[in-house]
């Protein structure tokens, strides 16, 4: 703009100097005023653009899950037999089923004989409670190796009734107890949590009297169910532990409650009512509607983002008013790549009949104006068609030919693609076996110990003292105190324990390298497995996913970086070894629009590097200002500096012609 | 300071005057406040001698250059005073004009 302050020796009309100061002056002030609120402007766009950006990245992430289009409904005929819901996994597959429930889980009820008062005394000892099949036939107990026995200690300080009751309830250790005053007593009353079978109680008195079994002292409360009444069965059964039992076609289930998660794939049952010899009816049918509003959800996202990009950047025919982003490349970039990814064809190329490419096919196609809209009537008929393929429409998702081989996830960096899958090895769980067979004696004090340490994780256990019936028995109880060892539960680890001709081996429920059983000590250890027993580490899967060697982590096996299937996840859970079929993984148009959005809000992104930009452009104008305004401050200086000294000039020259006027009036008469 | 120099000093005060009309014509400012410096010295001169005698030859040739001198104070005031009065000007509305735009900028 080359604004100078004229020179006052310049040759030039001052009025024209200040009248054209004064117009030119100001006229970059304005200017970068006005450029400044243009700028402004078009960052508040980019913070709507992004706002608008984001919630459709939202949208995208919940559509790219396959789960959405896989959806089932179950529906059943009588619902006071029995309700049924699908998992959201979308596991469950179409079809019907005729249920008939022949018993309904129940945990056992026992009750003690009546006391005089809560207060009573019951005595003192330990309680050992156990959980197990009890079988009334043969009279046996088995021990129930998932749930480990529990010790509650009863002395002076808790041993009324009232106090036996809080201490079992405090213990928190499978049972509830209450107190039901039946007018004339009070009786102790014993409910197991869990329903089922495997859940019958059995307690063991030690008691403080001395003798075990008997009705007096704390062994009022024992009860084994194999002993008779009265000596050692001194509880009352008032309802017997069972089993739902029930048919799924004709194929008979038990079950040990009345949630059945694990009968039918991806659907949940939950009994109410027995209809033995009425059979009832279970739908598994596709959720068309839960599939179609994910499709319309996909639609509504994507006008919505479209609909803020045309308002920022078009002109408003209806306001004679450009958008504020008219002519913006970096809005019609956004808009062109939101379309060509929306327009792309997916990559399913496993070719089968029936397989969609493109949203077209399903009924989503662009209008003239640029947005989506979606015909019911041809999505209908694709859904019709090929219902489990439009998962692959939307969402990230992995198919595999094999059917051990499952697909359990990918990152943004895996390509779409048909990956050819070999494995070299399957994964294994860590386990422990004896060197010799187990001793059935256990000694309290002398060989009841035995520190273990399990996938890392240490635990040292005590074992109930005894001779031991058999090996199986033995097995037991180690499994059931292990699982029972709150460092190995907090840990998540578990262990299964089997016997083979007497020789115990611990195996870790876990898979891969980081499963492991060792033995590190404790007084039973030798007793238990021998003096060298034989510990073998759990192995990672091994093989190939796309030809080169893919990274095993228990039974996940995970491409490596550097190859398109990177970050491809299967799982694979067993079979032969060798080449296992394909994995065909595509992107869908959900899963490709929820990168495209993620990209574009990066750090480095279109947008961030458009919104520093006019950052930059806004300071740049706020220096400038500045600038601007010290200038005309040195100007103002000069100019007063001049004026004042023109002013003293002025005043001067007043002086001088004061003095010369009075040289005149003082002249004689006859001179003048 | 005897008669002759009394009229050469006003002969000289009479010099400076008209080059500082050609300045302020000229609107050259410096230059006229420069003249004006040497011109208001040599009043001071004039005004700290004591009176003289001056003939009558002399005493009309100083009332002409006494006139002459007026006529040019006359002109060069023609010439400053607009000036002055649009630099008053100018400076009010600079002054106001900045200070609006501070006091309304939202930018700093």
């Amino acid at each position: 703009m080359g604004i100078t302050a004229p020179g006052m020796g310049s040759n030039l009309d001052v009025n024209s100097i200040v009248s054209q100061l004064m117009a030119v002056e100001r006229q970059p002030l304005a200017l970068l005023d006005r450029r400044e609120a243009d700028y402004q402007a078009k960052l508040s766009a980019y913070g709507t653009l992004k706002g608008a950006l984001a919630a459709f990245q939202t949208a995208m992430q919940g559509l790219a899950d396959p789960a959405r289009f896989r959806a089932a409904t179950a529906s059943v005929a009588d619902t006071s037999i029995l309700t049924a819901t699908t998992s959201s996994t979308g596991k469950a597959v179409p079809g019907s089923y005729s249920i008939e429930v022949q018993q309904l889980a129940q945990q056992q009820k026992i009750r003690s004989e009546g006391f005089a008062s809560t207060n009573s005394t019951v005595g003192s000892g330990t309680l050992t409670i156990q959980y197990g099949d009890y079988d009334s036939g043969l009279n046996t107990f088995t021990l129930n190796n998932a749930k480990p026995a529990q010790t509650l200690t009863i002395d002076p300080a808790n041993n009324t009734l009232s106090g036996v009751r809080d201490a079992i309830n405090a213990a928190n250790i499978g049972i509830s107890a209450t107190i039901i005053n039946d007018g004339s007593s009070n009786r102790l009353v014993l409910t197991a949590k869990d329903a089922g079978a495997a859940s019958s109680i059995r307690i063991i008195a030690s008691d403080d009297d001395g003798v075990d079994l008997d009705n007096a002292g704390l062994s009022q409360l024992a009860f084994d169910p194999t002993a008779a009444a009265g000596t050692g069965k001194n509880l009352t059964q008032v309802q017997a532990a069972q089993d739902a039992k029930f048919q799924i076609d004709g194929i008979a289930i038990s079950k040990n409650s009345n949630t059945i998660t694990d009968a039918i794939e991806g659907v949940t049952l939950n009994l109410l009512k027995s209809n033995a010899g009425t059979p009832t009816i279970l739908d598994v049918a596709r959720n068309t509607t839960g599939v179609k509003a994910s499709v319309e959800a996909f639609v509504k996202s994507f006008n919505a983002v479209n609909q803020t990009l045309a308002d920022l950047s078009t002109y408003n025919t209806v306001a004679k008013k450009g958008g504020v982003l008219q002519g913006d490349s970096a809005a019609l970039s956004i808009q062109r790549w939101l379309r060509a990814t929306v327009s792309a064809a997916t990559g399913s190329t496993s070719g089968a009949a029936g397989s969609f490419t493109s949203l077209s096919q399903i009924g989503v196609a662009f209008q003239k104006d640029g947005s989506l809209a979606l015909d019911s009537t041809r999505l209908q008929t694709a859904m019709d068609a090929g219902f489990d393929q439009i998962a692959s429409l939307f969402a990230a998702n992995g198919k595999s030919t094999d059917s051990l081989i499952a697909y359990s996830g990918a990152t943004a960096k895996t390509s779409a693609g048909n990956y050819a899958v070999t494995i070299a090895q399957l994964a294994t769980m860590g386990s422990l076996t004896g060197s010799q067979s187990a001793g059935l004696t256990i000694t309290a004090g002398a060989n009841d110990r035995i520190d273990i340490t399990v996938d890392g994780v240490a635990a040292s256990v005590t074992l109930a003292a005894g001779i031991y019936a058999s090996a199986d028995a033995l097995a037991a109880e180690v499994q059931s105190k292990l699982n029972g060892a709150t460092s190995l539960t907090a840990a998540g680890s578990s262990v299964v324990v089997s016997q083979s001709g007497g020789v115990l081996a611990i195996s870790s429920a876990r898979y891969g390298s980081a499963s492991s059983v060792t033995v590190t000590g404790g007084n039973g250890a030798g007793n238990l497995l021998g003096a060298s027993p034989i510990t073998t580490v759990g192995a990672d899967v091994a093989g190939t996913i796309n030809g080169v060697a893919a990274l095993g982590t228990g039974q996940t096996l995970t491409a490596t970086a550097g190859t398109a299937s990177e970050g491809l996840s299967l799982i694979i859970k067993g079979g032969l070894l060798g080449a296992r079929g394909i994995v065909d993984f595509s992107r869908g148009s959900a899963d490709r629009l929820n990168k495209l959005a993620g990209d574009l809000l990066t750090t480095d992104g279109i947008l961030a590097s458009r919104v520093d930009g006019l950052t930059e452009s806004i300071k740049t104008i706020d220096r400038r200002q500045e600038t601007f305004l010290r200038r005309l401050d040195a100007i103002e200086a000069r100019y007063r500096a001049q004026f004042t000294a023109l002013d003293t000039m002025l005043s001067s020259l007043n002086q001088t012609s004061q003095f010369l006027t009075q040289q005149l009036a003082t002249l004689p008469k006859n001179n003048s | 300071m005897n008669s002759a120099e009394k009229i050469a000093a006003y002969q000289s005060i009479s010099n400076l005057t008209g080059e500082m009309v050609k300045a302020a014509r000229a609107s050259d400012w410096e230059k006229l406040e420069m003249l004006e410096h040497r011109c208001a010295a040599v009043v001071t001169q004039l005004r700290a001698a004591p009176p003289v005698r001056f003939t009558a030859d002399m005493q009309q040739q100083k009332v002409e250059l006494i006139h002459k001198i007026l006529a040019d104070d006359a002109e060069i005031r023609t010439h400053t005073e607009p000036w002055m009065k649009s630099v008053q000007t100018l400076l009010g509305n600079a002054g106001m004009a900045r200070r609006v735009h501070q006091a309304y900028d939202t930018h700093t």
